[in-house]
């Protein structure tokens, strides 16, 4: 295996993994479909972003692997439906979702308590706020970034992200971080 | 933005994203390395370009079989019609002439996913592929015989994806 492929790309993953898990996490309500996801994104990119020319291997910029996680989710979510059909049509038992995996990193009791209070938190919020507070208090974008990322105007992905916080905030008052 | 929503900001990065389970880091990693091995990714996906463009000229080729073939039973149903009989009429008029056009249809079979690519000037485009069944139907209405002819037919469609 190319060397820069290898060392450039596990660096970059090594970086930016645990942001990209996390956003896939919001997208899909059950663990196992966001490590799918993630692992789908990561190889389209691989496939589309690198390239062979000159044998250089360089991994993409952020926002792309976030479009591309977004477009994973999409398609799976098709997928799961059609899937769920075609079993409620065969009288198959759909299993209940099994709960997310933690989302953020956390070493004591209270940080334990924070991050699944926020995790439930951000559960609540609806998609098109959700999406723009991950990507840019976790997902290190800018609200230029994350207009093009989710197809939106920078104007509306700011108003969105001051809408999530103000609603982030009410949902968290109870438990105030 | 107010003080408290900045506030409220910082003690939302106070945590920060859990790590990447290891057997996922490993797997990915893992698969990255065997679709780089297999060679599955950019020169295929320059292929599949260039593949698309290939298909486009036998595209136009299979358009021109199905209008030559078109062209031809109209001919040949044409052939001893008297001048002035409306051309709806000289089929079934006529003893000499015996296939009919009876039906046409355009078949919607599937969409799919094609992923991500990368155009020449390194632009990212998604691409989804429509994939039709063409069917022709022609009738001699003195024996009842039919001639069937289907023909599949593709569309991909590379919609422009932003990431500045």
């Amino acid at each position: 295996m190319n060397d820069d492929l290898s060392s450039e790309w596990k660096e970059w993953f090594r970086i930016n993994g645990t942001k990209l898990l996390l956003f896939a996490r919001t997208q899909t309500n059950i663990e196992a479909d966001a490590q799918d996801i993630l692992q789908d994104a990561m190889l389209r990119l691989l496939k589309s972003y690198g390239s062979g020319e000159n044998d250089k291997w360089e991994p993409p910029p952020l926002p792309l692997a976030y479009t591309a996680l977004r477009h994973a989710a999409i398609d799976l979510a098709r997928k799961n439906t059609r899937r769920t059909r075609r079993e409620q049509n065969s009288d198959y038992l759909v299993s209940a979702h099994d709960p997310a995996g933690d989302w953020f990193g956390t070493s004591t009791l209270e940080e334990k308590e924070k991050s699944s209070a926020l995790k439930q938190a951000i559960g609540q919020l609806p998609g098109n706020f959700r999406d723009v507070l991950v990507l840019k208090i976790w997902g290190d974008l800018t609200f230029s970034q994350i207009a093009s990322t989710l197809e939106i105007p920078a104007n509306t992905a700011a108003s969105r992200y001051r809408y999530a916080l103000e609603a982030l905030r009410k949902i968290l008052k109870p438990n105030s971080l | 933005m107010t003080q408290e929503d900045k506030d409220f900001e910082a003690s939302l990065r106070e945590l920060s994203p859990a790590e990447v389970p290891g057997a996922l880091q490993s797997q990915i990693l893992e698969s990255l390395e065997t679709a780089y091995e297999e060679g599955r990714q950019p020169t295929v996906v320059a292929g599949t370009i260039s593949k698309f463009r290939f298909l486009r000229p036998l595209a136009v080729a299979a358009a021109i079989l199905i209008a030559a073939t078109g062209v031809f039973f109209a001919v040949l149903n044409n052939l001893d019609t008297h001048p002035g009989t409306p051309p709806g009429t000289m089929a079934m008029t006529s003893n000499k002439v015996p296939f009919v056009p009876v039906h046409a249809e355009n078949i919607f079979e599937g969409v799919e996913d094609e992923g991500l690519f990368l155009t020449g000037e390194k632009m990212p485009v998604h691409g989804v592929r429509y994939r039709f069944s063409d069917s022709f139907k022609w009738e001699n209405p003195e024996d009842g015989s039919i001639i069937k002819m289907t023909i599949p037919s593709e569309r991909l469609y590379l919609l422009p994806v932003r990431t500045d």
